[in-house]
């Protein structure tokens, strides 16, 4: 049935290892950045804490420019950037360039929605016991959008699963430069097809953990 | 089980107002001063503990879609009273409150607060001058990833208390609103009753000498609206905290307001005493308050009641030949308590047929209304209406027979 599998268990491992290195990094810096940005958008929204139209408009365009440009076109794009900021435009490292530029402004958007549903009236109340901005931020939209927060941490992370195995392609490493190079190119479709198994084991795993997370932080009902 | 609560609540009340006095010291010596200046009716300053002068509100001035929803209030608030405010969706009324703590700002004119300009205020001086000015929400507003206790929490931890003194104060407060065996329990599973009653203990946290009230049991069952109202009463009576609310309720203004203020289409029409608005209601739309609070019909009748009843509601051959008069009678107070009637009938030749009648509490003031017919000679009808008036019943209509 895999002929190839025993020969290649090591650049399998290997290769999975780089998936989860790509997904996890990528991940933490675009919550690192998605989260502030979100922040942001929420807060100099009309009619929010801190309104302020040509901030929220900058912010709201450069978000929707990384959105609207394709994952592979971004990947082409992201290539000067990381050779000027670590020398190399190829691996893992490199490839997470374009991961976080492709993931961290649909997070802030996530994020941005999640708070937005954090009721004007709770706001109102923290306002009246003579909260500061910070601590609207910190004790209020924080936690009471923490459901929706790491429900979109999961989403992104999953939605990174996929594009990871593009920009390991192009860049080099991870399971599915792996099902491209070793398994399709190579004719070997059993290579093919645990690299497909494995992508959508490491899906399921970041879904039922996610979910998990979430069920855990919401106690709306 | 409510009824029991309510029962253990009041009696807890005493209780734990003393154990907080074993607790904060500095606060009870606060609320016995504020309790003398309730019950001598001045406050310390000359000026009223809330004064609004002149204050207009207008949101998106100058724009097509102006809105002005304050022309124009004055209005004096003594501290230790309960003020309501009065009015229909629209009026004005969730402006006029938010004006107090400052979440609105005036386009005109002055708000005070405890002898400060509440515009002059910002940054930390505005912040914490707001910890001192309780509120509580239609809606309640708890953060529903807090624990009740935790959410009790919050203006505690807003204001720098150190954890360990916020939680056992946080205790505190759970016990005075009698939710101590829910301080665990998250929002989503309280109560409408018990999510209020965590507000009122977030509201009181930072032992604030104002309390004011959004609307607070418009969202509650009558029964618990009654729980609620009376535990604001009891915090007014035991703290000595001015209480300002809003409502559309007239049920809560009878409850535990001393003063009231009708408030329609951003102009105040009528303030007074509740008892007094209660017993002649000058502006129709006072009229229309009371009448929903009284009986309809009743007051209603107010309008038609001039000159002689065409169809008594009894039969002629039972009442003696003379004259038939509709009146209502409104007894206020002391007058309420006695059987007026009786010494009526027995000094007066006249017949008193009851055709409705109804008594409430207003706050401490007991209340009646009876719309009567009095029949018999016109002389006597004129004696029974100055005996009755002498008794200091009011009568509608008034004037001469």
């Amino acid at each position: 049935m895999f002929p190839n599998v025993p020969t290649y268990s090591d650049r399998i491992i290997q290769a999975t290892f780089e998936t989860l290195y790509m997904v996890s990094f990528s991940l933490l810096f675009a919550v690192i950045l998605g989260l502030p940005l979100g922040v942001l958008l929420i807060l100099t929204s009309p009619g929010h804490l801190l309104p302020n139209r040509p901030i929220h408009q900058l912010l709201g365009t450069i978000v929707n420019i990384f959105r609207s440009v394709p994952y592979i076109v971004l990947i082409l794009w992201m290539i000067p950037v990381a050779r000027a900021l670590i020398g190399t435009s190829f691996g893992t490292n490199a490839a997470i360039f374009s991961l976080v530029a492709g993931s961290a402004p649909f997070f802030a958007r996530l994020v941005e929605s999640s708070m937005r549903e954090v009721s004007r009236g709770v706001i109102e109340a923290a306002q009246a016991m003579g909260a500061r901005t910070w601590d609207i931020i910190w004790k209020v939209l924080l936690p009471e959008s923490m459901p929706g927060i790491f429900a979109g941490i999961t989403v992104t992370a999953v939605g990174l699963v996929g594009y990871s195995a593009m920009a390991g392609v192009v860049a080099g490493g991870g399971l599915g430069a792996m099902a491209w190079n070793d398994g399709y190119n190579s004719f070997k479709n059993d290579i093919l097809f645990v690299a497909t198994v494995l992508l959508i084991i490491i899906v399921q795993l970041i879904q039922w953990f996610g979910d998990f997370l979430v069920r855990r932080v919401d106690h709306r009902s | 089980m409510n009824d029991k609560r309510m029962v253990m609540n009041d009696k807890g009340m005493t209780m734990k107002s003393k154990e907080m006095a074993v607790n904060d010291k500095g606060m009870a010596v606060k609320n016995k001063e504020m309790a003398i200046n309730s019950k001598g009716g001045h406050a310390e300053e000359s000026e009223s503990f809330i004064r609004l002068k002149h204050v207009k509100k207008l949101y998106y001035p100058g724009t097509k879609r102006e809105i002005a929803a304050l022309k124009g209030i004055d209005l004096d608030i003594e501290k230790g009273e309960i003020f309501g405010v009065i009015g229909y969706s629209g009026a004005g009324k969730s402006t006029l409150i938010r004006l107090i703590n400052a979440l609105e700002k005036p386009t005109d004119g002055e708000v005070w607060v405890g002898g400060v300009n509440m515009a002059t205020l910002t940054g930390d001086a505005l912040r914490r001058k707001r910890m001192k000015i309780g509120m509580i929400f239609q809606h309640f507003n708890l953060l529903w990833s807090r624990t009740a206790l935790e959410n009790v929490l919050f203006p505690l931890e807003l204001a720098g208390w150190p954890r360990a003194r916020a939680t056992q104060r946080a205790r505190e407060l759970l016990d005075i609103v009698s939710l101590s065996h829910r301080k665990d329990a998250y929002p989503a599973r309280l109560s409408g009753g018990e999510k209020q009653r965590v507000g009122i203990a977030r509201a009181l946290a930072n032992e604030p000498d104002l309390l004011l009230s959004d609307e607070a049991t418009s969202a509650l069952d009558p029964k618990t609206t009654d729980d609620i109202l009376e535990l604001l009463l009891s915090i007014n009576r035991t703290l000595g905290i001015t209480i300002v609310l809003i409502t559309h309720e007239m049920r809560v203004i009878e409850k535990i307001c001393d003063r009231v203020a009708v408030l329609d289409e951003g102009v105040i029409k009528e303030v007074g005493r509740v008892r007094d608005v209660f017993a002649k209601p000058q502006s129709a739309i006072a009229k229309r308050f009371v009448a929903e609070a009284l009986d309809a019909e009743d007051v209603l009748m107010r309008e038609t009641a001039r000159g002689p009843v065409s169809e008594p509601a009894t039969d002629r051959l039972l009442t003696s030949s003379g004259e038939t008069r509709r009146w209502r009678l409104i007894f206020v107070g002391e007058v309420a308590e006695r059987p007026v009637i009786t010494e009526l009938i027995r000094q007066h030749a006249v017949e008193i047929n009851i055709l409705r009648g109804e008594i409430k509490r207003l706050k401490d003031t007991p209340f009646g209304t009876l719309t009567v017919e009095v029949s018999g000679r016109l002389e006597d009808i004129q004696k029974a209406r100055r005996y009755l008036e002498q008794t200091g019943v009011i009568i509608e209509p008034p004037g001469e027979e």
